[in-house]
């Protein structure tokens, strides 16, 4: 699903966040939000997801203007076509691996779902932790946890914010070629991130500092 | 305020009330006001006695016994409240005024010597001193004032809750920077308590001066005792509360160790403080709903007394031998009154006092067509049904027909007395005003079998015409008209002097102490109506608050699942579907242990709590949530 932002504006508590923001995701393409801290790269992300409202400016899903969707659009939006991972708050905590895959207590009846359960488990390395409760899985497992459940609900665009940013090297590097492969099958995937790795693996990059839209193969040339 | 001011007027600067009840003492009527007004004088107590205004029976009037202009005080009463000043009148105005009732006192000095003094002579004295708390207390015994009151107190728990939910994270962050938990203790619930008593003493200053600007600064001392008596249980409620509930949550790391949210300490006592609320609430309702209907129907009858009140009753300051002398007087008194549409007769006796079988009636009451006259002004035109005679002949036959003979004093007349009654029964819906057997005092009653005599002279002879005027079961129109009237029949002062009889025989009013319970009565009501909102809104807010908190607690499960495209009634379904589920075991529970009779009001009102706390939900989430993405949580 292609998602664009054209000029996007964002104050929260009067205070400007965004100032007119544009940018273009592609299906099949990860993007990096990139640029220091405070510069606005997650709420461009939240604004994109449709999480913050936008006080100017459009966003537009699939080709269609969603920018001032109600609350019921936006949880459509969210539940057919949207996953999740957030530096927080994206793992419930009391339940187990399973509940924050389905968000069900009851095992998936269909047979399809019961196997998309597994196979996201599997993908994400977590198919021996299905029953434990989330709170016993370390920053980088959590992290794969929002992943499955992206992949579970064959999420069309997935939203994810800083998603190495208290991970090791090699939880990191797994990660990233998680989310890469995510792409690879097709789907939109909007990173917000400062991580290296994280952003040389992305397919686009948008600076937000100088608000430009850089190829990856050009920034690497000209980094090189 | 408003209540402490109308129970002790602060313009008169009372500081005290007395009831006295001089009928056990061996002095009548004038030589009790006599000695009333002696001992005012003597220890300097400036009564005042409160009556209605007979010009405007919403009103009310002030008699100081002292001169008022000899006193210098106020010839006019200001009210805290919205009501017109009241008017202060000479002593003039309780000539006609019976000597028994409350007395506001100005100065308390003397006033035990006082009260020892009457006590003496046989007088019934109450004293009651003019304390802010105590005017909280009695209105705290109220039913309708205690829930607020209850309501509140269970929305500070729920705030402290909030608190401490807010708080949680940081309190956890700060034991693991190295910080003493009974430091983080002290810090928060002194910097707590300070907030808490910095505004309690802004409010304080910032009323105190409005009420001194807006309503005068006579009232602002008073005002400041009872913001400070109201402040200081509240301060009080809170604080214990406070510490109570720092204490269930006090501040660990244990929670990053065990990867839980440090807001999850606070889950049972968020659920325990709703319930609470909840218990409240409805325990409450049932009791405070009846206590405003009850008083609101003592206002409506404010109605019926003030059709009474031009009317008097003859009190008579004499003994037993003397009524017998002056008998036949009264009753041509009475009689010529009836003649001219002005002697009401009304007594009435019930099943139980009767020991008799009444069958579908609690009550059979006498009267006569003026009394029906006088309450028709009151009443709608169809306030009573006539009755066939043929249906209760049987009935009055048989409880009455004795007494009719006695009564009237001639035998074997029983069946001529009986065919000359019209009966009666108040029509559907209508509670009828009668005087209760002794006077004075009026039963509005539903099934009352109304017996319209001919006259009060074709039912009672003499003696028992005068037995019926002292217990007010007869009364006369107009203080001055009777007091003619008595005159012409020799039994003014003078003319019961040259019976040679030791005593006095003169009108009262017979309704002033009626009205003015008819005021009081009405005057609660609105209270009783503003506390019932109060309860309401306490609520709200205390569900609103609790679920706050709710939302807090699970901000970290409802985020995922929202954005997981949960809609909201699912997103909240367990925690709303549990205190609900909860709510209405408490709900069943406490309407079990409810009087029958209020146990509908309590179910609405549990239902109505259940919607309530299934809406603070639907509401709290969409805007914790909110907050969450925009990172402000």
């Amino acid at each position: 699903m292609l998602i664009e932002g054209r000029d996007i504006v964002v104050t929260i508590e009067g205070r400007p966040i965004l100032e007119g923001e544009s940018v273009l995701c592609a299906p099949g393409k990860m993007t990096a939000l990139t640029g220091p801290s405070g510069s606005g790269k997650t709420t461009l992300l939240h604004a994109l997801g449709l999480l913050v409202p936008v006080a100017g400016g459009t966003v537009v899903a699939g080709g269609v203007d969603v920018t001032r969707h109600s609350a019921g659009r936006r949880r459509r939006f969210w539940r057919d076509h949207a996953a999740f991972v957030l530096q927080d708050y994206g793992v419930i905590d009391d339940e187990s691996v399973a509940f924050n895959v389905t968000m069900s207590s009851q095992t998936p009846r269909r047979r399809d779902a019961n196997a998309r359960l597994t196979s996201s488990l599997h993908a994400t390395g977590l198919a021996a932790r299905r029953d434990e409760p989330a709170s016993h899985l370390s920053g980088g497992e959590k992290q794969r946890l929002s992943l499955a459940r992206a992949i579970y609900r064959e999420a069309s665009v997935l939203f994810v914010d800083e998603p190495t940013a208290s991970l090791d090297a090699a939880n990191r590097h797994a990660v990233v070629e998680l989310f890469a492969d995510f792409a690879r099958g097709g789907a939109t995937v909007i990173v917000a991130s400062h991580d290296d790795e994280m952003i040389e693996a992305c397919d686009v990059r948008h600076e937000m500092m100088t608000r430009e839209v850089v190829p990856m193969s050009q920034a690497v040339k000209e980094e090189g | 305020m408003d209540f402490y001011d109308r129970q002790y007027p602060q313009a008169l600067g009372v500081s005290s009330e007395i009831t006295v009840d001089f009928s056990q003492s061996s002095l009548d009527e004038i030589q009790s006001q006599t000695e009333l007004r002696r001992l005012d004088s003597n220890y300097g107590l400036g009564l005042v006695k409160r009556l209605p205004d007979l010009d405007d029976t919403g009103a009310q009037v002030f008699v100081m016994l002292s001169d008022p202009i000899a006193t210098q005080r106020s010839t006019e009463v200001a009210w805290f409240g919205a009501a017109a000043p009241s008017r202060v009148v000479g002593v003039d105005r309780i000539a006609d005024s019976s000597v028994d009732g409350s007395y506001l006192v100005d100065d308390s000095d003397g006033l035990n010597l006082a009260i020892a003094k009457l006590t003496a002579q046989g007088v019934m004295v109450e004293r009651t001193d003019a304390t802010p708390l105590a005017s909280i207390l009695f209105l705290s015994q109220e039913p309708g004032f205690s829930a607020p009151v209850i309501s509140a107190s269970a929305l500070i728990v729920a705030m402290i809750v909030f608190w401490l939910a807010v708080k949680a994270r940081s309190r956890a962050l700060r034991v693991l920077a190295g910080a003493p938990p009974w430091r983080i203790q002290g810090q928060d619930l002194g910097k707590f308590v300070f907030l808490l008593f910095a505004s309690a003493a802004g409010v304080s200053a910032v009323s105190a001066v409005l009420a001194g600007l807006i309503r005068g600064w006579i009232f602002v001392p008073s005002f400041i005792a009872i913001v400070g008596v109201f402040q200081g249980m509240t301060l009080g409620v809170t604080i214990v509360a406070a510490l109570i509930m720092s204490w269930a949550s006090w501040p660990t790391a244990d929670v990053f160790a065990k990867r839980r949210p440090a807001i999850a300490s606070l889950r049972g006592v968020a659920q325990v403080t709703q319930a609470v609320t909840l218990i409240a609430l409805i325990a409450f309702a049932a009791p405070a709903w009846a206590a405003a209907d009850n008083a609101a129907r003592t206002a409506r009858q404010l109605e019926a007394w003030n059709q009474l009140s031009d009317q008097v009753q003859l009190a008579f300051g004499m003994t037993e031998e003397s009524l017998d002398l002056v008998a036949p007087q009264v009753a041509r008194v009475v009689s010529s009154a009836e003649k001219e549409g002005a002697s009401a007769l009304s007594f009435t006796v019930t099943e139980d006092e009767w020991q008799g079988d009444f069958g579908r009636y609690s009550a059979v009451a006498l009267v006569n067509a003026d009394w029906i006259a006088l309450i028709a002004g009151s009443s709608a035109s169809t306030a009573l049904d006539p009755v066939k005679s043929a249906e209760v002949r049987e009935l009055v036959m048989r409880e009455f027909g004795p007494s009719f003979e006695v009564w009237r004093g001639v035998p074997g007349s029983v069946e001529e007395t009986v065919d000359s009654i019209s009966a009666f029964a108040p029509a559907a819906g209508v509670e009828y005003p009668v005087l209760a057997g002794g006077g004075s005092q009026l039963a509005f009653l539903t099934d009352v079998l109304v017996l319209e005599v001919p006259s009060i002279a074709s039912i009672f002879d003499p003696h028992n015409v005068v037995s019926l005027a002292s217990s007010g079961n007869i009364v006369l129109s107009g203080a001055d008209a009777t007091r003619a009237s008595l005159r012409s029949e020799g039994l003014d002062p003078d003319g019961i002097a040259a019976l040679g009889i030791e005593g006095s025989l003169r009108p009262i009013y017979a309704a002033e102490q009626g009205i003015l319970e008819g005021q009081f009565a009405t005057y609660l009501a609105q209270l009783l109506a503003v506390s019932l909102i109060a309860l309401a809104l306490a609520f709200i807010v205390a569900a609103a608050v609790n679920a706050m908190v709710g939302g807090l607690l699970n901000a970290r499960r409802d985020f995922p699942l929202r954005l997981s495209g949960a809609s909201w009634g699912a997103t909240i379904k367990s925690r709303s579907m549990r205190d609900m589920i909860v709510g209405a075991a408490i709900g069943l529970l406490v309407t079990a242990a409810q009087p029958a009779e209020t146990r509908v009001v309590t179910l609405g009102v549990a239902a109505i709590s259940l919607v309530a706390i299934y809406l603070s939900h639907r509401i709290a989430a969409p805007l914790i949530f909110d907050r969450v993405a925009r990172r402000m949580l």
